[in-house]
């Protein structure tokens, strides 16, 4: 076996049109492509009452502006691509919301423009009706069950799982010292 | 993120300026933009009329008058942090300058933006009142002076009224001693809590609506910082507490 | 305005960020655009030769100035710039997504302090963000370009 790239540093062939600026990232590629811009829920859940995008569409250089309802597969909830065997109810959401959204954030229109300047002027015209329902949002809170987050997962368990290695008990009985911490961890990808 | 629409004005001289704040509702000054645009570009900020600085000439000096520094409306934080003035008159302005963001940000943001735009994380409205220094104010109307503990009203709120042009700031000459420590989570960050100490009095900047006088023996008295992600009141009374003892130790 | 030693025709759209005018009004794609906020420094040009933030200046702002972007370092065909350069040497550069604003800041950096101590370095290029290399390449290369411009 060779030890030519073993060992000794090695020099970037990439690095030349990168450092000049000459990279091709998504937003360089002109090409006639238009823009984007999402409304969202400011609600971490409501119901949605209402979505009148007339205004939206009438705006000049406003392609098109897209609820669930003008989208096929509008009512249809994304798949659940890498199903854990504890998942007892995966629930995903669906492109564009329609009936309920869960979470702040939650895309309700999509609009598309000439540019972004005019698809976020757009956007602002989008309005939306909301219900505002009881919020869930830590894990404490969501374990007391006292509102479901998904009507049909019952307690607002998606999955339950426990892991050991070795005797806790025994090892908690037999340390010198004990320390109990409290730790929050935020969402890391969802 | 892009800014809303606006009818955006270039005015050359300061009574241009000064007309079309006076004649214009809903009108915002754009200086070094380094926070404005910004606020434009979230859309916190919905001007309906820019008035746009930059090209008024005359409005950049830095000098010596009355026993202090003028820094005018155009003067860049870059410019006040490079000027020999400066340092020798007034390290405490030298050193404080250099906390504010980074560089790049400095070589645009003037110093009456500052003032002006008054958060309560931010360092020079601390130096100006731990100074007892004043800005003076333009319009329409007429010139005036406001001292700097008449400056500061709340968050991002002066009282400088809508058609007013903060056009110079003034901070009175102090070799020593002085001091400005502040606590951020990385270098160039708004700071979590911060103090001046210029001779012997101490202002206070990141726990309160705007920047505070304090007493230096204790210096915590009457406070109730917020907290937040970054900071816990209590976590805020230890750094005013620490950062105190540590300003005053020289 | 002048950029890259061009004339260009005053933008006409007063809302128009720098930024978005470089990239997609004169096709100059080498400046970034990361948060449109002024914290990751990707958008980082010169104007009249020191750093600025282009997604904090509307693009009729630059009129009267002269702008230099990443593509006015070195010209086509030309050997790179030393900054430019040190950065492909110490491995300062993953995805190259920061990397012209990096390279634009120290260009100012360097031009403040023609040999900056460890901590200028670091409060140098503080105003960058790099999600990729980890910075210790970056401070590196700001070195290799002290050396290299001797």
């Amino acid at each position: 076996m060779t030890t030519r790239w073993f060992g000794a540093p090695v020099q970037r062939v990439e690095d030349d049109r990168l450092l000049r600026g000459h990279g091709r990232f998504t937003d360089d590629i002109a090409e006639g492509a238009l823009e984007c811009c999402f409304v969202r829920s400011p609600h971490a859940h409501a119901r949605i009452t209402s979505i009148d995008v007339a205004a939206a569409r009438e705006l000049p250089g406003v392609l098109a502006v897209y609820t669930a309802a003008d989208l096929p597969f509008g009512d249809v909830d994304l798949p659940l691509l890498i199903p854990h065997p504890n998942l007892t109810h995966g629930r995903t959401q669906r492109c564009l919301a329609s009936e309920i959204v869960r979470y702040a954030g939650e895309a309700v229109a999509f609009v598309v423009a000439e540019s972004r300047y005019v698809a976020e002027d757009a956007a602002e015209l989008v309005q939306v009706e909301y219900e505002p329902l009881p919020v869930v949002i830590t894990p404490e809170v969501a374990a007391a069950a006292e509102h479901l987050v998904h009507d049909d997962v019952p307690g607002n368990v998606a999955a339950e799982m426990a892991q050991e290695a070795g005797d806790v008990e025994a090892a908690l009985a037999k340390a010198p010292r004990r320390k109990k911490l409290h730790f929050r961890y935020e969402r890391g990808a969802a | 993120m892009k800014p809303p629409p606006f009818e955006y004005h270039a005015p050359t001289t300061v009574d241009e300026v000064c007309s079309l704040l006076g004649s214009q509702e809903d009108a915002k000054v754009l200086a070094g933009g380094q926070s404005l645009v910004p606020l434009l570009n979230f859309r916190l900020a919905r001007p309906r009329h820019l008035v746009d600085i930059n090209r008024v000439a005359g409005l950049d000096r830095i000098y010596q008058r009355d026993g202090g520094i003028a820094v005018q409306a155009l003067a860049r934080q870059a410019e006040v942090e490079d000027s020999q003035l400066v340092a020798r008159l007034c390290p405490l302005l030298s050193a404080a300058v250099r906390l504010v963001a980074h560089r790049v940000i400095r070589n645009r943001g003037t110093v009456c933006g500052s003032l002006a735009h008054a958060d309560p994380a931010s360092e020079l409205p601390a130096v100006i009142l731990a100074l007892g220094g004043h800005v003076i104010a333009r319009s329409v109307r007429g010139e005036r002076l406001i001292a700097a503990e008449q400056l500061f009203k709340g968050v991002f709120e002066t009282a400088l009224a809508p058609d007013e042009l903060l056009v110079e700031a003034w901070f009175p000459e102090l070799i020593d001693p002085y001091a400005i420590l502040e606590e951020s989570r990385r270098h160039g960050d708004f700071a979590l809590a911060g103090v001046v100490r210029a001779g012997q009095h101490l202002a206070l900047f990141g726990v309160a609506p705007t920047p505070v006088i304090a007493d230096p023996k204790d210096p915590a008295a009457g406070l109730q910082p917020s907290g937040d992600l970054e900071a816990s009141p209590e976590f805020r009374l230890r750094l005013v507490r620490v950062l105190t003892q540590r300003a005053f130790a020289a | 305005m002048k950029v890259n030693g061009v004339d260009h025709p005053a933008p006409t759209d007063t809302r128009r960020l720098l930024s978005d005018h470089l990239r997609h009004d004169l096709d100059l794609t080498g400046t970034h655009v990361g948060c449109e906020h002024g914290v990751c420094g990707c958008c980082t040009v010169l104007l009249d030769g020191a750093p600025i933030r282009s997604c904090l200046m509307l693009a009729v702002q630059a009129e009267g100035h002269e702008v230099t972007t990443i593509e006015g370092l070195a010209r086509d065909g030309e050997p790179l710039h030393p900054v430019q350069q040190a950065f492909h040497e110490c491995h300062a550069l993953q995805c190259g997504f920061c990397t012209p604003g990096f390279v634009m800041s120290v260009v100012g950096l360097l031009a403040q302090h023609a040999k900056p101590s460890a901590q200028e370095i670091d409060e140098g290029i503080a105003g960058n963000l790099c999600r990729c290399t980890g910075y210790a390449s970056i401070r590196r290369a700001v070195d290799r370009a002290v050396e290299l411009k001797k």
